[in-house]
Parts: structure tokens; sequence; C-alpha cells
């Protein structure tokens, strides 16, 4: 049971963060490039705004998470990219785990009941 | 293209964010709404439409504040709510300002402390130079006619200094000068304010008394506000008279301006002195900025002066303290 109520917990407190977290686990991204790829990979269904990202990206930064760093590139006006830390890949791992854990528990007790 | 920097930096304005952290996050955050309006516009929407969207969509930018650590932010706690249009009642927009104020003051207290203490400094600052001023400038002496007034001194030949070396005459040199004086109307000294012991049945207090020589007050042009002056018998022999004349605001405080004043006796430094008189309102000798409670004959010093200081009347080399000469002149003052 212990095992069961983990998963659901942290994903009701880190969802969004992993979200963010997954997907600068391969490259540095800016805000809105990460606002246009939660909503495209989730066919529309999930949307952030700027006042629901920044701060989550904020609040990972100050956890140090992920690091915010201003990238200027010729032709082009300077963005702040923010990449994974290492700590923030150890936590990406784990919460990955819980999901995954938390997604199965879903699964075998709709399995069940739909049995 | 709407001015994003500005729209942002409106709703970032009262979250008190540390200012370089607060440029960061409008420039990041404008980037961001120009991206998002021009994917809007691309999508077929109006310039006005996008607009509107990107602006909704800012909404809630309270929380970008409350994301940050302590650090860069000023303030952690909540700003002082700003005040409100007037209601129309003086009274109670007085007291509502005054709340606001207060409030103001206890959200800095640092600053608050500091902006008090500055004001305190300043108008304390203010009082003592308008005091001075006052006194020296706008009340000069209460002399019949202080511009005839002249102070003399007395100097050391064999020990001149730069600052011309001015001396307190001696009470025997002044008699000296009294009796051979062919140049002013008249010739009167003084001490300084002194330290004395009032001894009443209640018990003893401190006051300042003050000896002068014969003529003092006639030769000031003073007029008595009650009783008399001294009688040239009473000031004329060491030891003549126990008498005494006290200032206005010695006899309106102290005593309460007791109506009977005149004929009281008032034990001074162990001896009981006579009042005969009251000085005029505003008179507080001639030092103007601190003046005695009492005057007394300079024939009494050995009655009232401590050991050390009892034989000024006898000594012609002995002064109390700086003892200084005032006399009116008979012609124009001659500085030299």
């Amino acid at each position: 049971m212990e095992q069961a109520s983990n998963p659901d917990r942290e994903w009701k407190k880190g969802g969004a963060e992993l979200l963010i977290l997954s997907l600068l686990e391969q490259q540095a991204r800016h805000g809105y490039d990460i606002c246009k790829l939660i909503e495209a990979r989730s066919g529309g269904a999930l949307r952030f705004h700027v006042t629901t990202l920044y701060p989550l990206l904020y609040r990972l930064e100050e956890r140090g998470l992920v690091q915010g760093r201003w990238v200027e590139k010729p032709n082009q006006r300077r963005r702040r990219y923010y990449s994974l830390t290492a700590e923030g890949s150890r936590v990406l791992a784990r919460q990955r785990q819980s999901w995954q854990g938390f997604v199965e528990a879903m699964s075998r007790v709709m399995g069940v009941e739909n049995a | 293209m709407p001015d994003w920097k500005q729209e942002i930096g409106r709703r970032l304005a009262d979250l008190r964010i540390e200012p370089t952290r607060e440029a960061a996050i409008i420039e990041e955050l404008s980037q961001h709404l120009e991206d998002r309006y021009g994917e809007l516009l691309s999508a077929g929407s109006s310039e006005s439409d996008a607009r509107q969207t990107v602006l909704e969509e800012l909404e809630g930018s309270e929380l970008i504040a409350a994301a940050l650590p302590s650090s860069e932010r000023r303030f952690t706690h909540n700003v002082t709510p700003p005040a409100s249009a007037p209601s129309g009642n003086l009274l109670s927009d007085l007291l509502r300002d005054l709340r606001y104020g207060l409030r103001s003051m206890g959200k800095a207290p640092a600053f608050s402390f500091f902006a008090i203490l500055t004001l305190a400094l300043g108008i304390g600052a203010s009082t003592t130079v308008f005091t001075v001023a006052n006194t020296l400038l706008l009340h000069p002496l209460p002399a019949r006619d202080p511009s005839r007034l002249v102070c003399l001194y007395t100097t050391e030949v064999k020990n001149q200094k730069q600052s011309g070396g001015l001396l307190p005459i001696s009470y025997l040199n002044l008699k000296d000068y009294q009796a051979a004086n062919a140049v002013f109307s008249g010739l009167a000294g003084f001490s300084p304010p002194l330290v004395m012991t009032l001894t009443e049945s209640t018990g003893s207090e401190r006051f300042f008394g003050q000896l002068v020589t014969q003529g003092y007050f006639e030769t000031l042009g003073l007029t008595p506000a009650k009783g008399r002056f001294f009688l040239p018998a009473e000031i004329s022999a060491p030891g003549s008279a126990p008498v005494a004349v006290l200032s206005y605001s010695a006899w309106k405080i102290r005593f309460d301006g007791a109506a009977d004043i005149i004929g009281r006796t008032l034990q001074i430094n162990g001896t009981p002195f006579t009042v005969v008189g009251v000085a005029p309102q505003g008179f507080l000798g001639v030092s103007a900025v601190f003046g005695p409670d009492l005057w007394l004959p300079a024939t009494m010093a050995q009655q009232v002066l401590p050991g050390p200081m009892q034989d000024v009347l006898r000594e012609r080399g002995k002064t109390v303290l700086p003892e200084r000469r005032k006399a009116e002149a008979r012609n124009q003052p001659q500085p030299s």
C-alpha cells in the first residue's frame, strides 16, 4: 500500500515539474520553446501560459534543478535558456520512476475493476 | 507590436522585486509574449484579438514574485496598500492618512528611525540657532540705551597675548576707576552667575546668584518690576547689608509670583538675605543667554563665596572668576 501511495503523492506534487524536467533532459530550451513542446506533445491537452510556466522555472532554478543562462546567438536576440543540472537529472529519474509506478498501480486497479 | 515590456513592468511594479532581477524577468517574459503574439497572428487572429489574448494569459503575474527567493524580493511581506481617494470628511481623511502613515512607518522601521532622527537633529539645530539669534540679535540687552554701553577689561603688561589677553578687573581696581572716572556716566561691575544654595524648611536647592557692585542696575537704566534695587548704603562697605534682588522668572516660577515676596528672608549659602526687589521681566543680566536667579551686593562676597574667594574685596589682584565691568559711556564709546 505504501508503495502505491508514494507514486500518487509524488505525481500530484510534481507533475508539472516532471514535464519541464523531461523536456530539458536532452537539450537546453527557452521558456516559449518549453510551452510549445508541452502543448504539441500533449496534442493540445496541456497548455502552459507565461504566468504558470515561469514561476515553475524560477522555483526549479532556486532549488538547483535547472539553470537559466542568457545566450546570444548571431543575428538573434539574446534569450534565456534553461538546462538540467546534475541534481535535476537525479530528481527527474526519481520522478519518472514514481510516475511509472503510479501508472502501473492505476492500471492494475482499473484492470481488476474492469475484470 | 504592443509594448510588452511596459505591460509586464506595470504588472510587476507593485511586487517589490529586486530591480536587476525585475529587468531580467521583464526581458524574458516580453520575448515570450512577442512569440505568443506572433503565433496568434500567424494563426489568423487580428492584432487586437491577439493582443487581448496575450494580455489575458498574463493575468496572475503576482505568482512570479511568489516564486522568487526572498533575496530577489525587496520586501517579503505585503506592501502597504495605496491610499484611496478623499472621502470629503476632513477629520476622517486625516485619521485615515495618519493610520496609513503609521502603517508605512511600521513596514520600514529602520528607514523611519533614521528619518525621525534626522528630523529631530535638524529641528534641534535650527531651534538652537534661532534661540541664540533671537537672544543676541532680536532681543538685545534690556538696558536703557544698549548702544552706549561698553565693556572694560584689563590686560597684563608683561604678558600680552595675541588675543589681547583680556582679564577681568578686580573689585579694588574698579573702586579706583569709579573714583577717578571722568569719562563714563556710570561704572559698575558684576561677577558671572555663581552656584549658591538656597535653604528652606522644605530642603535645599541650587540657585544661581550674581554679585554686583554699586550702581549696577542704575547704570543699565533698569526699573524694578517690584520693590527696589540696592541702596548706596547697602552696597558701600563689606558686609554692609544682606539684601537681594530676585530675577523676574525666579519670582514667578520658584516663588509662584508671591505678592509678599518683598521683605521675605532667603537663606543663601547659610546667610539670611532679605528680598528688596524683583528685576524687570526679561532681564537675564548682561550675558543675555544665561542669567542668575538673584543678585546680591558685591560687598556680601565674604558671606556667600567659598573660602578661597572670600578676599576678593581686599586683594587687588584677585577676581571672582572672569569678572567683567560694564559701563555706560558719557560720550560716544571710544573703542581705542
